[in-house]
């Protein structure tokens, strides 16, 4: 199912709004119980520019230009709003931008999570920010948010984290585009549907018990970085001899939060959930916090070697990419960085990049 | 301890000289005067102590760690109640400003690079962590930190800096997380940023060993206040024509408030200079000779062309009076009020100049320009700072179709210059006056 | 019966490097020729010639690396770094850190004690830092690449050329030309600029790391003393630089 047609089921079918939501972190599980589709925005890859992209500069990030354009176009007259979390300077840029310069009429909502370590206060402000939200939500749908609702949302969205981690983990031999195509879809699927799509995936993968490298194997990766664009990338990959093990894409394996036993309230059950987020710079979690987790998601997938993949112009990663880097080396783990732009193709330069890592990596193993 | 501190307060109360780039900035408009058709007009007498409080800033803060407590804070940080707890107190970015204006940047930020900290990354941060990893700076040395305090209010950038920070030095981190103003602040927020700033003084005093003393609080919050408010009323004094100082006189007068607001001696200073200014303005003394046009600056200085800048723009009688990165500091600062030190300190803090939306800041810019009679503005596009250069495009847009100020955007970088074009910036610069007279 | 064990050629941006070892991996023949565009054209004529020298049969594996290796027919591909590594190590014999720099890339790589690739760095997005960037300054100031040692000023008499952006810095040359510098100081400053980029990107080197060099740019003794400045350390160019990738592809066809 494309977009559009996960757009057009939910109007008819479900009459239900459309909100446009952008990068990272947001409680989807308001929208569900609200009967909203979430939309997500990360560029997209293939725009063509004209001059609403020129409106922001040129060495800001790939994603608030290419949505610039995007949110100019006809194709977002089907959305029926916007959700900004406040994930970094530009995105909150492009959201001031857009409703103060146009050309988006329609209502914006946002969200603001905490940045820096949940203490007391921020706990506070995290709750009623779901509040705020939550109320302001149900304004604009003219449905009532029952608890009741709430809490079957927050558990469809706890399965599902539950479930897209499994299809990360066990099947690490597997992992490539199709399983990346399966995950993304969830950017604008509707929970439930997206769901079942997973469970019937799961059903026909046979389990890699064995999750080792093996002589002659492809190079294990843990891949980590925004989101997985272009596309090619899982391609070329393949094509250098490696295939990633575990995911820390910002877009993908650092949004799962899966909670073991929610609590019964649902405010307490959405901030058991955000806590059990993994670490992420643009809330302000610790260097060493990050480093630890990278290294854990590694160790439990055996993977050989990490690849640090960002966008173009986007400063939250690249903070922690030095010391990532050493301390990661110091364990063992070889790291690559490279940026890209979201759309196109993987340049030469790249591609040549990345296989002088793999040869490196499986030089490396076969040497011990 | 007891020597340190000693050495301490004997250094914060003598004097001392070292070159900073404002020296350079002020001995090279003296140069200019001498020329055979000077640009500017007399320099400003107040220079010699604002270099006297800076050189002694720098001077006393080699000596402080291991006297007395060290903070190294943002700029835009509540920093009164640290001050009012005698903690020493570092602006990273005041650091870097003045290893840019000295024309150091580019080479700090090499060495954070080497470090393996990419390109794209403020050059501030590159500066000031550069810095750190090559142990070198023109100011000899910065003292060791024992607190890192961030406030998120000018961007997230800073956010990501002081968790690097915090992982260098391993230096325990108060974040102070002020969430973006769309329209008005929901109550919820204003109530998050005052219990952050509950937690952060308690913080404070363990560190720092001491209570906050309420009264001390307030009277700094006072002093801080009056220093902001007499800071815009040196700014105002540039509506006058010709203006008696320009806006790039102010990125430089502006440190102290910066970096010692809070304190007696920023509070003398504002009222020398005021006193100066105001005498100017009465004389009709300029800082350029022929003004003819006047210009707003938007964003940060481009600390290594201010002096291209002054004399390119001076030479053909055009003047910076006004600058939106200055007026940050007058605007946000005046509004707390000392009866309710915290929730105003909360409130103010949270509504500055760069946490609130594009349409409030344009409003704002715009009303300056209104008010220094701009024709003209200098948008800077910097780089090195997206919070600030997001949205300029159409600003400029607005300032030409509805205000009729010719306006440009200058795409540059506050501090690194290796990436960047003197002689194509300046030509562009030139264009851009030329067409006034056209 | 040829002695010839593999062929190794190296497609890169700017020049067609190619040679025959024997089982021992010395280098019986090479050829080293500016790049042409229709590379399988001029591949075919280089390598045609280079079986004749040494009467290696078409069983002989013919490896290639460089930007160009996917273009043609080879036994096998490989990577510039695995490659400028192998040569570097079958030289050397010893652990160090090889910088390459090529017309479009710049390598830094850290050889481990058995001759792997440790980790390397590579210049990313632009020409800055390249040979490319050399080339295109150099030749605003009207000076040949190969000559630009009897062309530069001594230490400390160089312009500060600070872009080291290639389009800024032409600029920045421009400006500095038409301002009256010396011709001498601006290409010193230009190498310096250069070197400082190099560095950058090789990091902080181990002290008891050597520092090795390959590619054409090493054939430049005034860019390896500049770039040694900066560094702060010694740099030994490897015997014939530019076919350092070669060499190695041709010692990666033993297996």
């Amino acid at each position: 199912m494309t977009r559009n047609e996960a757009i057009s089921t939910h109007r008819n079918q479900r009459h239900g709004k459309v909100l446009a939501c952008f990068p990272m972190q947001y409680p989807r599980e308001l929208l569900t119980a609200l009967n909203i589709l979430a939309v997500e925005v990360w560029g997209p890859p293939d725009v063509t520019p004209t001059h609403e992209m020129a409106r922001i500069q040129a060495y800001v990030c790939p994603i608030v230009r290419h949505s610039m354009e995007f949110l100019a176009s006809k194709e977002a007259s089907q959305l029926d709003g916007i959700l900004f979390p406040h994930t970094c300077d530009s995105l909150q840029g492009l959201a001031t931008v857009l409703t103060d310069f146009g050309p988006w009429d329609k209502p914006v909502f946002h969200f603001t999570h905490p940045k820096g370590p949940l203490d007391s206060p921020r706990r506070t402000f995290l709750r009623k920010e779901f509040q705020h939200l939550a109320t302001q939500l149900e304004e604009w749908t003219g449905e009532t948010l029952t608890l009741e609702k709430l809490r079957d949302a927050i558990a469809l969205h706890n399965h599902l984290d539950s479930l897209r981690g499994t299809l990360l983990e066990p099947t690490g031999q597997t992992l490539g585009p199709l399983q990346y195509e399966l995950l993304r879809r969830g950017e604008f699927q509707w929970p439930q549907t997206w769901l079942e799509e997973i469970q019937e995936a799961l059903a026909g993968v046979s389990v890699d018990v064995s999750k080792e490298a093996k002589e002659g194997g492809p190079a294990r990766l843990l891949v980590s970085g925004i989101v997985p664009e272009p596309q090619g990338i899982f391609e070329a990959l393949r094509q250098a001899g490696a295939i990633p093990v575990a995911d820390d894409y910002a877009a993908i394996g650092r949004r799962i939060c899966h909670v073991e036993n929610l609590p019964d309230d649902p405010f307490d059950a959405l901030m058991a959930r955000y806590e059990a987020l993994p670490p992420c710079p643009t809330r302000g979690a610790s260097v060493d916090r990050r480093i630890g987790w990278l290294l854990e998601r590694a160790r439990s997938a055996k993977a050989e070697a990490v690849l640090l993949h960002n966008i173009t112009f986007c400063e939250p990663e690249m903070f922690d990419l030095p010391h990532i880097r050493r301390e990661l080396a110091a364990q063992g783990l070889p790291v690559l960085y490279m940026e890209t732009e979201l759309g196109g193709e993987l340049s030469g330069q790249l591609a040549t990049r990345l296989e002088a890592f793999v040869e490196m990596v499986l030089d490396a193993r076969r040497k011990g | 301890m007891m020597l340190r501190r000693m050495q301490y307060e004997f250094m914060k109360n003598a004097g001392g000289t070292f070159l900073t780039g404002l020296q350079r900035y002020q001995a090279f408009k003296k140069r200019g005067k001498r020329g055979a058709r000077p640009p500017f007009g007399p320099p400003l007498e107040s220079v010699e102590r604002l270099k006297e409080i800076m050189t002694r800033y720098y001077f006393t803060g080699r000596y402080a760690d291991g006297a007395v407590p060290v903070a190294w804070v943002t700029s835009g940080f509540p920093s009164e109640a640290l001050v009012a707890l005698g903690y020493h107190l570092v602006y990273p970015e005041n650091h870097a400003a003045l290893c840019g204006a000295r024309r150091k940047g580019g080479k700090m930020c090499g060495a954070a690079e080497e470090f393996g900290y990419p390109r794209d990354i403020c050059s501030y941060v590159r500066t000031d962590l550069g810095s750190l990893l090559s142990k070198k700076t023109p100011v000899g040395r910065l003292p060791k930190p024992d607190l890192l305090c961030c406030c998120t209010n000018i961007c997230q950038t800073v956010l990501y800096w002081y968790r690097a920070l915090a992982k260098h030095l391993d230096v325990p981190l108060v974040i102070i997380d002020t969430p973006f103003i769309y329209g008005e602040a929901p109550t919820h927020h204003l109530e998050y940023v005052r219990g952050q700033l509950d937690q952060f003084i308690e913080v404070a005093e363990r560190i720092g060993g001491k209570k906050l003393s309420p009264e001390h609080f307030v009277d700094t919050v006072k002093k801080a206040q009056r220093a902001s408010s007499l800071w815009g009323e040196c700014l105002a004094t540039g509506k006058a024509k010709p203006s008696p100082w320009s806006a790039i006189d102010s990125f430089f007068h502006i440190a102290p408030v910066v970096t010692i607001r809070g304190s007696d001696e920023c509070v003398d200073y504002y009222q020398m200079l005021l006193n100066e200014l105001t005498e100017r303005a009465r004389k009709g003394v300029g800082a350029i000779d022929n003004e003819r046009h006047r210009l707003l600056w938007d964003n940060l200085p481009i600390w290594f062309l201010v002096r291209d800048l002054a004399l390119a723009t001076a030479e053909r009688g055009f003047q910076f009076v006004c600058a939106t990165y200055s007026n940050a500091w007058a605007e946000a600062g005046s509004q707390i009020d000392p009866s309710t030190p915290l929730d105003s300190t909360a409130r103010t803090y949270t509504s500055v100049y760069l946490n609130r939306d594009l349409d409030n800041r344009t409003r704002s810019l715009i009303q300056l320009a209104r008010d220094f009679d701009a024709d003209g503005a200098v948008l800077h596009s910097d780089r090195s700072c997206k919070p600030y250069s997001v949205g300029q495009v159409d600003v400029r847009n607005r300032l030409m179709e509805e205000e009729g100020i010719r306006a440009m955007l200058l795409e540059a970088d506050h501090n690194d210059e290796r990436s960047f074009s003197k002689e194509q910036a300046l030509t562009r610069l030139q264009a851009f006056m030329e067409a006034f007279d056209e | 019966m040829s002695n010839a064990a593999s062929i190794g050629i190296d497609i890169g941006s700017t020049s067609w490097k190619g040679c025959v070892v024997d089982s021992k991996g010395r280098v019986m023949a090479s050829r080293i020729q500016e790049s042409d565009p229709r590379i399988k054209e001029q591949t075919a004529r280089l390598l045609a010639e280079l079986m004749a020298d040494t009467g290696a049969s078409s069983q002989v594996p013919v490896i290639a690396t460089g930007y160009g290796r996917k273009q043609v027919e080879a036994t096998r591909q490989v990577t510039e770094i695995t490659c400028h590594t192998k040569g570097c190590f079958h030289q050397t014999g010893k652990p160090g850190v090889l910088i390459d720099i090529g017309g479009q890339d710049t390598k830094v790589i850290h050889i481990g004690p058995k001759g792997s690739v440790l980790d390397f760095q590579m210049n990313d997005k632009c020409a800055a830092g390249t040979g490319r960037f050399l080339e295109v300054i150099l030749q605003r100031l009207r000076i040949p690449l190969d000559q630009v040692g009897q062309h530069i000023s001594s230490k400390g008499e160089g312009v500060k050329v600070s872009s080291t952006c290639t389009v800024f810095a032409e600029s920045e040359v421009v400006s500095l030309v038409a301002q009256g510098a010396r011709v001498e100081a601006i290409a010193r400053g230009v190498l310096e600029a250069l070197a400082a980029r190099v560095s950058s990107l090789a990091g902080k080197v181990p002290e008891q790391l050597p520092l090795f060099m390959s590619g054409g740019v090493a054939l430049n003794p005034a860019m390896v003393a500049i770039l040694a400045e900066a560094l702060g350390r010694p740099i030994t160019v490897l015997d014939n630089p530019q076919l350092v990738g070669a060499h190695g592809a041709a010692l990666s066809g033993g297996g």
